[in-house]
C-alpha cells in the first residue's frame, strides 16, 4: 500500500481504541485538511488501531485536531497521538515497516 | 466505479457475529458488502456501502435488536477520497 511517495512530509499518528472510530476520525481528518492516509494498522491493543497521516505540517496539525474532535464526539478513547514536523529518513523506514503486515 | 454515497460501519465482538450482522443489515436495506476486518482484539468491523438512508436504516435495525454485543455502529455520509481508497483495499481482500 506504500504506492505514494511520503519522504520529507510531516506525519501525524493517532491511536484510538476502536477500528470503527479510526475510520470515522480519519474521514473527518481527510475532510478537514489536505492530508494523505499512509496506513491504518490494527495492533495488539485489545481492539485499537493507529492511523498515519502525511502532508505538510499545517495540514497535519489541522487534521489531527479534527480527528481528535471526531473521536471524542463518538466516545472513542484516544490512546496516543503525535505530530512530527520533519521525520528523519530512519523514522521513515520505521513508519512504513508495519503497514500491511 | 460510482462513488458510494455513505458507509455503514458496525464493530462487534467476534467474527461469527460479523456474519450475523452482515446478514441482518443486508436484509434490512439494499447495501453492498464492502468487507469486514477482524482486528487483533477479536473485534470485527463490518463495512457496508449504499445510500445514506439505507445505511441509516441498517444501523438503526442493528441498534434496535442487536444480534450480539455491539461495540459501536455509525454511518459516514459523503466519504472522503482517502476513506474510499482504504475501503477499496478492503474490497480487494473480499474477492
Amino acid at each position: 500500500m506504500v504506492d505514494r511517495e511520503y519522504t520529507g512530509q510531516a506525519i501525524g499518528v493517532f491511536e484510538l481504541d476502536g477500528l470503527m472510530a479510526c475510520y470515522v476520525a480519519l474521514d473527518a481528518a481527510a475532510k478537514a485538511a489536505n492530508v494523505q492516509i499512509q496506513g491504518v494498522e490494527r495492533n495488539r491493543l485489545k481492539s485499537g488501531a493507529c492511523v498515519k497521516m502525511r502532508g505538510d505540517v499545517a495540514n497535519v496539525k489541522a487534521a489531527m485536531e479534527a480527528a481528535l474532535a471526531a473521536a471524542e464526539q463518538i466516545g472513542a478513547k484516544v490512546t496516543a497521538w503525535t505530530v512530527i514536523a520533519a521525520p528523519d529518513a530512519g523514522t521513515e523506514a520505521g513508519i512504513a515497516m508495519t503497514i500491511g503486515k | 466505479m460510482n462513488r458510494p454515497e455513505a458507509y455503514a460501519m458496525v464493530e462487534i465482538l467476534g467474527a461469527a457475529h460479523a456474519v450475523q450482522v452482515i446478514d441482518q443489515m443486508v436484509k434490512c436495506a439494499s447495501l453492498e458488502v464492502c468487507g469486514w476486518e477482524t482486528s487483533c482484539g477479536g473485534h470485527a468491523t463490518v463495512v457496508l456501502s449504499g445510500a445514506v438512508s439505507a445505511c441509516a436504516a441498517a444501523v438503526d435495525s442493528i441498534r434496535e435488536n442487536p444480534p450480539c454485543e455491539v461495540c459501536g455502529a455509525c454511518v459516514i455520509s459523503g466519504p472522503s477520497e482517502e476513506l474510499i481508497r482504504l475501503v477499496e483495499q478492503l474490497k480487494i481482500k473480499l474477492k
